[in-house]
């Protein structure tokens, strides 16, 4: 056993995934001795429901990382489609149609992304920093600066359904993690994100088409965040233009905190999967004390900082 | 018979429980080139970091001019005068000349830390000037030649009044045409007193400048081997181990079918190249460095633009500008920069070596990790790669095992045509004749092979037959029955157009 813990840390990727284990064992721990409120079914219950949509946009921004890519629209996307979304649904349409409707936005979003990566050949940042505020651009044209709300409560109550006790939303999350860690793993998609991600060249010179993969999770990454737009605004009721704005950073706090390389190649799903528990079980703790969202912003910051920091390999 | 400057007796050091220095004794003399061979892992550049103070030995001691030394680091043995010059050079290139040479010197400050800049350029000059170099001692490094930073490198050692110079692989990074202006500035070196101790792969150089030579073989001593014409197939038997009188076996063989034809074909760097190679046969492709080999390669592999021209696999046109294309007819590419095209280092030797064939472990989609399992140990036995495991990282292995591993991923794809670009770059002695084996080895079961090298002997070696390109173009074509080396050399350099060799 003792052999097998020290194989797995070795493995790129997985001293995160240890580490953050211990730590979040200890910080679960700590809160619900501290904190009478912390381990309640609603606490949790709603716990689950303010991190699935994080969760949900957090994979595929894990793999475009694994790539040696990134992805700093997935807010503005969001917005785009929550907006577009409410639109619809005042509109009259029908919310299976405009489900429908909102995911090909995002579709289109993402391809947006994708065309500029892997067609166009721009670096991911540039391009993405650029869709970011073109989108975000985007969303005050669609609301005209003002909210659109009254939506259907067909649709905003499916926020409050739950199966045995947890909010659909995090089980849908569940679900898609389950897929990518599984499509990671499993299939051939797996390895070649790797490889495209530790070295572009020897893998184009496998055969291997880094372009087109870089376009499908794009395009992927879009969807996913057009459908976690759909919960959020079930939660919240309402769409207006600064809807999930920064939603990209707080992504990419929660898998960096999972060892997610931002260089490209190593790290794995679990991890990106622990560190957004971790920074969600870690806000959620800090409201119970009393904390202004201003202070957690700069802890978690700091979580970030330490969990990067590699003590310097002994010489010989 | 002068004293040793510098020996060596019994150092013995282990990593991890793991001893690659068993009991090593070597010297060097004042006025001796020395060299230092062995394949990769034999312990060479161990003994060296830990006679300059970058590791300490386990056992054993070390003499500098008679008296036990230790060194707790580089810099005391640079002050005694031990240098070393390392493969990769160690230098700053938004620096000047002379303040590389100067770096770390206190000599040219005065005690309010202000640098004499006269004294230093004029001591740069005087030590440049010495070594037959005519370098501005103002200019940046990094708008040196390759060369000229291995002269600095030189002078850095001079300056610090060397009497034992290490030069690890001094020729790696040197153009051909380069080398003998680097034999020179040693021998000049050697004429002074400097005992130099030389590292190298390449046994021409070994052959030519080196005195005496000392042998390694798995952290032991094999010899040290009084150089003289004709020697160095000794020291290569000592090197790995048995006669090398099979070192390029070259089997009768029979051609069948014509398996590649390329009609002529142009792109980026190449231009009008046609060429036929038939199943069971080795063509060697010999060119200097941008005659178009790599060019040739990446064209017909679909890994760079073809503007004109036409690739036949067994009379089935290839598509152009598609690697997919080129794989799916039957193509597998080997390419000549390992680290960077070849092997991806982080990842393991499974993952490495079914990276250009995923599809055929797939069922409805998922890998089959048991078939893949035992197909990679199938190719680790018959490639005799030396690992730890199939899941090891790549980048643990040695440049020779790493180059099997990429032969190994492009033999799982079954390929009819394999092309082979400087294979052994890099490689130890001992790997080099397995992978001259097993171009034999693969030829014999039917493989149609082009093997592109800038090593003459190599070509010879193994070729069926010779295909010689300068400047984008075929310069010549033989049948390799008793040709030269002069002959391809000539071809390879010359600016004709090129059908006057046929």
């Amino acid at each position: 056993m003792r052999k097998f813990l020290a194989d797995y840390i070795k493995k790129d990727g997985n001293r995160n995934v240890v580490l953050l284990i211990v730590y979040l064992v200890i910080q679960t721990a700590a809160f619900s001795i501290l904190l009478p409120n912390f381990m309640t079914v609603s606490n949790f219950q709603n716990l689950m429901r303010q991190s699935a949509e994080l969760g949900m946009v957090s994979i595929p921004l894990a793999i475009v990382l694994m790539t040696g890519n990134i992805d700093l629209s997935i807010g503005s996307v969001m917005g785009v489609c929550a907006i577009s979304m409410a639109r619809m649904l005042r509109a009259g349409l029908p919310i299976p149609a405009a489900v429908l409707f909102t995911v090909c936005i995002g579709a289109l979003a993402g391809s947006l992304n994708g065309f500029c990566v892997a067609k166009l050949h721009l670096d991911g940042l540039v391009a993405t920093i650029g869709t970011q505020v073109m989108l975000r651009g985007f969303c005050y044209i669609l609301t005209g600066g003002r909210s659109v709300s009254g939506l259907p409560s067909e649709f905003t109550r499916v926020s409050k359904m739950y199966v045995l006790g947890v909010p659909i939303s995090f089980l849908l999350m569940l679900a898609i993690f389950a897929v990518a860690i599984f499509v990671m793993q499993k299939t051939r998609i797996g390895i070649q994100v790797h490889a495209v991600g530790y070295n572009a060249r020897a893998s184009r010179f496998s055969g291997i088409e880094a372009d087109k993969i870089k376009f499908r999770l794009f395009v992927m990454s879009g969807c996913v965040a057009a459908i976690a737009s759909m919960f959020m605004l079930m939660r919240f009721a309402s769409a207006e233009s600064e809807f999930a704005n920064g939603y990209d950073t707080d992504t990419l706090v929660a898998i960096l905190l999972g060892g997610i390389n931002i260089a490209g190649g190593s790290g794995n799903m679990l991890g990106a999967f622990l560190g957004l528990i971790t920074v969600a079980i870690l806000k959620n703790g800090l409201n119970h004390i009393g904390m202004t969202a201003t202070y957690q912003q700069f802890i978690v910051g700091l979580l970030i900082v330490i969990s990067a920091v590699r003590l310097p390999k002994k010489r010989d | 018979m002068s004293e040793p400057v510098l020996q060596t007796k019994g150092i013995e050091k282990s990593f991890f429980g793991v001893q690659v220095l068993k009991g090593i004794d070597f010297e060097v003399r004042r006025g001796e080139i020395m060299g230092l061979v062995g394949e990769n892992g034999a312990g060479k550049s161990t003994l060296m970091k830990i006679i300059t103070g970058l590791y300490t030995n386990d056992g054993g001691t070390i003499l500098f001019e008679g008296n036990p030394v230790v060194f707790p680091d580089p810099s005391k043995a640079r002050d005694v005068g031990i240098s070393i010059i390392h493969q990769e050079f160690n230098l700053f290139s938004q620096l000047s000349v002379a303040e590389n040479i100067f770096l770390d010197r206190k000599d040219y400050r005065n005690r309010y830390g202000i640098v004499d800049w006269k004294k230093m350029y004029g001591d740069a000059e005087r030590i440049l000037r010495e070594l037959g170099a005519d370098l501005d001692v103002r200019t940046l490094v990094r708008q040196l030649s390759v060369r000229e930073q291995q002269l600095v490198e030189i002078a850095k050692a001079v300056s610090a009044n060397a009497k034992v110079l290490i030069m690890d692989e001094p020729s790696a990074a040197l153009p051909d045409n380069e080398v003998q202006k680097m034999f020179h500035v040693v021998r000049m070196l050697k004429d002074r007193g400097v005992a130099i101790v030389y590292i190298s792969h390449r046994m021409k150089e070994i052959e030519e400048i080196c005195d005496r030579v000392s042998v390694l073989r798995d952290g032991r001593n094999e010899g040290v081997v009084e150089m003289s014409k004709g020697k160095v197939d000794d020291v290569i038997s000592m090197m790995i181990g048995r006669e090398i009188s099979d070192y390029y076996p070259h089997s009768r063989r029979s051609f069948g079918q014509v398996v590649l034809r390329v009609e002529g074909v142009s792109g980026q760097g190449l231009e009008e190249t046609s060429l036929e190679i038939k199943s069971g046969e080795v063509v060697g492709l010999y060119g200097l460095a941008g005659s178009g080999t790599t060019d040739f390669a990446e064209i017909v592999m679909g890994l760079s633009r073809r503007s004109a021209g036409k690739v036949f696999y067994k009379e089935a046109e290839v598509k152009r500008d598609s690697i997919k294309a080129a794989m799916s007819a039957g193509i597998a590419y080997v390419p000549p920069d390992r680290r960077k095209e070849g092997i991806i280092v982080m990842m393991d030797i499974t993952q490495n070596t079914v990276m250009a064939n995923l599809r055929a472990y797939e069922k409805a989609g998922v890998l089959q990790n048991k078939k893949i399992y035992e197909k990679v140990e199938e190719h680790v036995e018959n490639l005799q790669i030396k690992c730890a495991g199939q899941s090891q990282q790549v980048l643990r292995l040695s440049g020779g095992n790493q180059q099997k591993v990429v032969l190994a991923k492009w033999l799982d794809r079954n390929p009819g045509l394999l092309i082979l670009n400087e294979p052994t770059r890099g490689v130890d002695v001992g790997a080099k004749s397995e992978i001259y084996r097993m171009i034999d080895k693969l030829a014999n079961e039917g493989l149609g092979i082009l093997m592109i090298s800038s090593e003459v002997p190599e070509v010879l070696g193994v070729s069926d037959r010779v295909v010689v390109m300068c400047r984008g173009r075929v310069t010549g074509e033989y049948v390799n029955e008793g040709i030269g080396q002069d002959v391809l050399l000539k071809a390879a350099s010359s600016n004709a157009g090129g059908e006057e060799n046929e």
